[in-house]
């Protein structure tokens, strides 16, 4: 869910640039024949429901783009949630007389939640450049669609101005994660005090 | 015929206890000892093998593409074998110049080797140059390797490999060298991690007491013990180089047309593909098996050769 909205942030920051070349005939795909989902590009549309058209548009493309980095998160929580386990406070709170999920839940997820927060932002990095090809066969006119669009025509300055859009927008999510990690992890806080 | 195979099950029991043997009698013994344990420990782990294997059968399909592929990968009869179905004449069918798409695949496999190893051979060095020298060095020079490190890891390395590829033009050479330019700063941030952990041990203190150069104790004593952490790392990141590689080739800024290059492949079967759709299945499929075969065999070499990540 969350990814859907990153995508939808970068995909509705990409809609801010002016987009001369962004018509590209409708890709193919298995949308167009089983009529489940619409089919991509997004209609130009004037009625009042603009945004939730635009969001059953962004379903499919998000979804395929979210799975990139599903994985990688998926097998960093297991890690972490493996670490975590092993650790005293777990049977502690077993002994206690919490249920097994009960300990997992209350007591090791929350642990794992904090370095969860930077694994989450350093995939941000892979839904950036997914989004340059999931955009390129879904024909949404986002940021890497106009990057593909610029640089197949050889547009360096527009080539130049995406790629330090995309760096910075990068670099602010890895210091607002290192940030975020600071103020929920009370170790690194008491740190940056001394 | 019991005999004969009673022997041979000593000789083997033999070769075991002098591989395992706990006092080699020569450095060669020690050396063989040492890789056959490196060895058992990978052999346990199934999917390693099983990744090994395809990664040998795609070097072994790439060797001898003249003789595997059925047709030519260049030349297709547009008249009468455009985009036929799979069949037993042609295996994943025919694309829309009518040309072989088995034939193509096993010739992509030819590109697909040569970017991998060339970038493994450009970018591993690179990093590990940077990273032992501004680890080893520290101070003003470990801060300024370590600022161009952390400028290339602030772009996600398709958008960079892209603007390279946007400045360099495009064309398979260039995208080796962009994918190249992008993929050794993790390298140079492990060799420097492992470099920091190395640098205060005794043994560089006495070969410094000896009246080694730095530039001998990094290339000599400091360097060889950061290759097998890199090597491990550039394995798991085959996956990704390879990737990366058929995403230019998919965006028509890796290889050209006509070379059987699989994401270029993919880019063209995509125009067909609700009525014809094994013309982009097959490299779709073999790009996803070399790239899980890839993080396999990582994921072995990284319990076998990482002496921390096994205990």
């Amino acid at each position: 869910m969350g990814l859907a909205w990153a995508t939808l942030f970068a995909s509705s920051l990409g809609a801010q640039l002016p987009q001369q070349a962004s018509f590209i005939p409708a890709p193919s795909g298995l949308p167009q024949q089983s009529r489940l989902l619409p089919a991509p590009p997004r209609p130009p549309s004037f009625a009042d429901q603009i945004a939730a058209n635009a969001f059953s548009h962004l379903i499919l493309p998000s979804s395929i783009l979210g799975y990139f980095s599903l994985a990688y998160i998926a097998r960093m929580t297991r890690s972490f949630m493996i670490d975590q386990l092993s650790q005293e406070y777990v049977t502690a709170a077993r002994i206690k007389g919490n249920s097994y999920w009960g300990a997992v839940w209350r007591h090791a997820f929350p642990n794992i939640l904090v370095p969860l927060i930077t694994v989450v932002g350093l995939s941000y990095a892979s839904l950036l450049e997914g989004a340059v090809l999931t955009e390129t066969v879904f024909a949404w006119p986002g940021l890497g669609l106009y990057l593909t669009n610029s640089l197949q025509n050889a547009d360096m300055n527009a080539v130049l101005g995406a790629t330090i859009i995309v760096g910075s927008i990068f670099v602010g999510l890895n210091l607002l994660s290192d940030l975020l990690y600071q103020m929920l992890d009370p170790r690194t806080r008491a740190m940056v005090r001394r | 015929m019991t005999s004969t195979s009673e022997a041979a099950r000593r000789a083997d029991e033999n070769l075991h206890q002098w591989l395992m043997s706990d006092r080699p009698r020569s450095r060669r013994q020690a050396a063989f000892g040492r890789a056959y344990a490196t060895w058992r420990t990978f052999a346990r782990n199934r999917l390693a093998v099983v990744g090994l294997l395809i990664v040998i059968g795609l070097a072994l399909t790439a060797a001898f593409a003249d003789v595997l592929s059925p047709y030519s990968p260049y030349i297709g009869d547009l008249r009468t074998t455009r985009l036929l179905p799979p069949s037993t004449a042609h295996w994943f069918g025919t694309d829309d110049q009518g040309r072989d798409i088995l034939s193509r695949v096993i010739f992509g496999s030819r590109i697909t080797l040569f970017v991998v190893g060339l970038v493994a051979i450009l970018a591993a060095p690179i990093g590990l140059a940077v990273g032992t020298l501004a680890g080893y060095s520290g101070g003003l020079i470990d801060a300024a390797l370590m600022r161009i490190t952390d400028i290339f890891l602030a772009f996600p390395r398709l958008i960079l490999a892209l603007a390279f590829v946007a400045a360099l033009g495009p064309g398979i050479g260039n995208a080796v060298i962009a994918i190249a330019l992008t993929s050794w700063p993790p390298y140079a941030r492990i060799a420097r991690a492992e470099t920091l952990t190395l640098r205060q041990a005794d043994y560089i203190s006495a070969v410094r007491l000896i009246g080694a150069s730095p530039w001998r104790i990094v290339w000599r004593h400091i360097m060889p013990l950061c290759v097998s952490s890199v090597i491990v790392r550039v394995t798991l990141d085959m996956a990704g180089i390879i990737i990366t590689a058929a995403g230019l080739g998919f965006l028509g800024l890796g290889a050209q047309p006509p070379s059987p290059e699989w994401g270029a492949m993919i880019a063209n079967g995509r125009l067909y593909v609700l009525d014809h759709w094994w013309v982009a299945a097959a490299p779709g499929a073999a790009i996803f098996i070399v790239s899980l075969a890839f993080n396999f065999l990582g994921d072995g070499l990284r319990d076998a050769l990482d002496p921390k990540a096994s205990k």
